[in-house]
């Protein structure tokens, strides 16, 4: 059967119908569940019709707790992981004995969930978990360190970084591969030394892929669940943890969209400003 | 400014040998190129002197003074690279900076080279620019006053020009002859370009298999290659075979060759009956009969280029090629008269092979 529209429709057709099952997809439930929280967030229970009432939750204080906490996790976890991965990369750059074996050693947090190395690492800082009783043992230190649980957050920071080096380092070799390495010895050669080589050649030339993975590790830590879940305080507690008790615990989906949404949002301006700044650096403007 | 000497230098990768007891020994200011085909350890060699390999044995000394402990950044050398590895990220200014930087040149005394080194160059108007909004051409300009404004002791050049069309790459290589003139700076240019090599430099280095198989002035090469390798990488060459037949005279020797007798001139001391290759380059032989050396025979194929006529012309069974101006042209199947003169026929090989190779067994 010969359907009656032009070729150029018809390819415009077949490219649709090609692209439907990816493209559908990812619309169907990316965007509409994306849709459905945010415009759940405008309802209220009990009110036909739509309001910003539940916003007002927003400026209270164990809301506004709750939002600088997460950030504060999200970019100490970002810049945590980013001061190893980011000297491991140029350690890597280097051939040496055993280079392999650590290449292998160092990827092994990809590889494990979340949840399992949560509960691993927590055990480990635990107040009576091993670091600090061989810490005890050894008289460094006299009462348990709060390493866990703590309002600083230091137990999922330390979690989040352990996770996200692996992450961040393959994201950051693969710029740092694709840079010719005619530049690093062009570099030595005009009398730059090593240092002077990673300051000058190779950040510059990997901050497209240093601040990809500083973004991407921002919002994994940002909106991540399980790991301040188990090792955060009681208060103030992460937002994804606000969202997950509010919903299930309190059956309040009024505040547990608005919490959604909250994140959806933070998500976006950061890639908005990612973008703002990757353009940026290819201008050449940056460094 | 320095002298540079290399002492038996070796470089072995695994079990391939890149540069195999090389020395060479290079005055103040003069040009040199180190010429060769890919993997004959030219590369290496100049990567050695930068200070980038580490060679396995032997020594490498600027001014007498040895260097092989120091590292890149300490050497003086500036090097323009073959895919120029300009900063992406900089302007030509700041490119240019770079070294000065680095060396912390303070601002003024700085500013003023950099402006120099632009002005040399004939960069004047793109200091703002960065490497990416360049041709080919300016990039290239930019890498070499990078190196320049380093008033370096030697200038390294690794195959500078080869990404440009041929055209620009003319232009360049005698621009960058003449700034090394003004300059006096040492050079060592790196190419498998004989006819860039020839242009360049006051001396030239061959290389194949990480050994020098002739190092001369662009003349002395291209006249006397001293091997069969010599003869065929620079230029284009006839080899004939041939037996010692009678001195003639001091330095003149009458050969019996697969063509018929030939009479060449030499330094070397034959014996009669050694067997010796004979080179003659294809523009020495001339289609016109001659006093000696001259022979019968026929054009087999005819290539019009513009500028000469390639011919291939069958003598005594063997194809000979020559090249002659466009004046007068011959056809295919055409009978000629072939000579060419004693002193154009230089003898590039001994081949008595018998006689060595029983003598060292």
């Amino acid at each position: 059967m010969k359907l009656p529209i032009s070729k150029k429709n018809r390819e415009r057709l077949n490219i649709f119908l090609l692209l439907l099952p990816g493209v559908g997809f990812i619309a169907f439930f990316f965007i509409s569940s994306l849709m459905t929280t945010v415009i759940r967030s405008f309802q209220m229970d009990g009110i036909d019709g739509y309001t910003i009432a539940n916003y007002s939750k927003v400026l209270q204080p164990y809301f506004l707790d709750s939002i600088l906490y997460s950030i504060w996790i999200g970019i100490s976890s970002a810049f945590g992981s980013l001061l190893f991965a980011l000297p491991l990369c140029f350690l890597m750059r280097n051939h040496f004995r055993g280079k392999n074996l650590l290449n292998s050693l160092i990827k092994i947090p990809l590889f494990i969930p979340a949840l399992v190395a949560t509960f691993l690492i927590v055990n480990f800082l635990a107040p009576h978990g091993m670091l600090n009783l061989i810490l005890m043992r050894l008289n460094l230190i006299r009462e348990p360190l709060k390493l866990v649980q703590d309002k600083y957050g230091i137990g999922i920071m330390i979690i989040q970084i352990w996770k996200n080096i692996p992450f961040q380092m393959l994201i950051i070799m693969a710029v740092m591969e694709s840079i010719n390495p005619a530049l690093v010895d062009a570099a030595r050669n005009l009398g730059a030394n090593r240092w002077q080589v990673a300051r000058h050649v190779l950040i510059p030339l990997s901050m497209p892929g240093i601040l990809v993975s500083v973004i991407l590790v921002f919002i994994r830590a940002y909106g991540g669940f399980e790991i301040p879940k188990l090792a955060g305080p009681v208060y103030p507690i992460a937002l994804p943890v606000l969202m997950h008790t509010s919903i299930t615990e309190m059956f309040d989906w009024d505040t547990g969209s608005v919490v959604g949404t909250v994140i959806i949002i933070s998500a976006m301006i950061m890639v908005a400003i990612y973008t703002k700044l990757a353009k940026k650096i290819q201008g050449g403007d940056i460094v | 400014m320095a002298r540079l000497t290399i002492n038996n230098l070796v470089k072995r990768f695994g079990d391939f040998t890149a540069i195999d007891n090389l020395s060479l020994d290079i005055a103040d200011g003069e040009f040199i190129t180190l010429l060769g085909p890919s993997g004959c350890g030219k590369t290496t060699t100049l990567r050695s002197i930068a200070g980038f390999i580490e060679p396995d044995e032997g020594d490498i000394l600027f001014d007498q003074k040895r260097v092989n402990d120091i590292p890149p950044n300490k050497r003086s050398t500036a090097m323009v690279f073959q895919s120029y590895a300009l900063f992406p990220h900089m302007t030509v200014k700041k490119n240019i900076a770079f070294g000065l930087k680095m060396k912390k040149v303070n601002k003024t005394e700085a500013e003023k080279r950099i402006s120099e080194a632009i002005e040399l160059v004939g960069l004047t108007g793109l200091e703002g620019r960065f490497p990416k909004e360049l041709s080919g051409g300016q990039q290239q300009r930019v890498a070499v006053a990078r190196a320049l404004v380093m008033q370096p002791d030697i200038l390294l050049f690794d195959e500078p020009l080869s990404n440009l069309d041929a055209k620009l790459r003319e232009k360049m290589r005698v621009e960058i002859r003449e700034l090394q003139r003004k300059l006096k700076i040492t050079a060592i240019y790196v190419t498998h370009d004989q006819a860039e090599a020839l242009v360049i430099s006051d001396r030239v280095v061959i290389m194949n298999k990480g050994v020098i198989q002739q190092i001369g002035k662009p003349t002395d090469v291209y006249n006397r290659p001293n091997s069969a390798f010599v003869a065929d990488f620079i230029g284009t060459a006839n080899f004939i075979d041939g037996t010692v037949k009678e001195k003639l005279e001091a330095d003149t020797w009458l050969l019996e060759t697969e063509i018929g007798n030939i009479k060449t001139m030499t330094e070397y001391q034959l014996a009669l009956g050694d067997q010796v290759l004979l080179s003659v380059r294809p523009e020495d032989l001339l289609m016109e009969k001659g006093s000696e050396n001259t022979f019968q025979g026929v054009i087999t194929t005819q290539t019009y280029m513009g500028n000469f006529v390639d011919y291939h012309v069958e003598v005594a069974g063997k194809s000979l090629r020559i090249q002659s101006n466009g004046k007068q042209l011959f056809e295919e199947g055409d009978s000629v008269q072939v000579h060419f003169r004693p002193e154009d026929c230089t003898i590039v090989e001994m081949k008595d092979v018998n006689q060595h190779e029983t003598a060292h067994q």
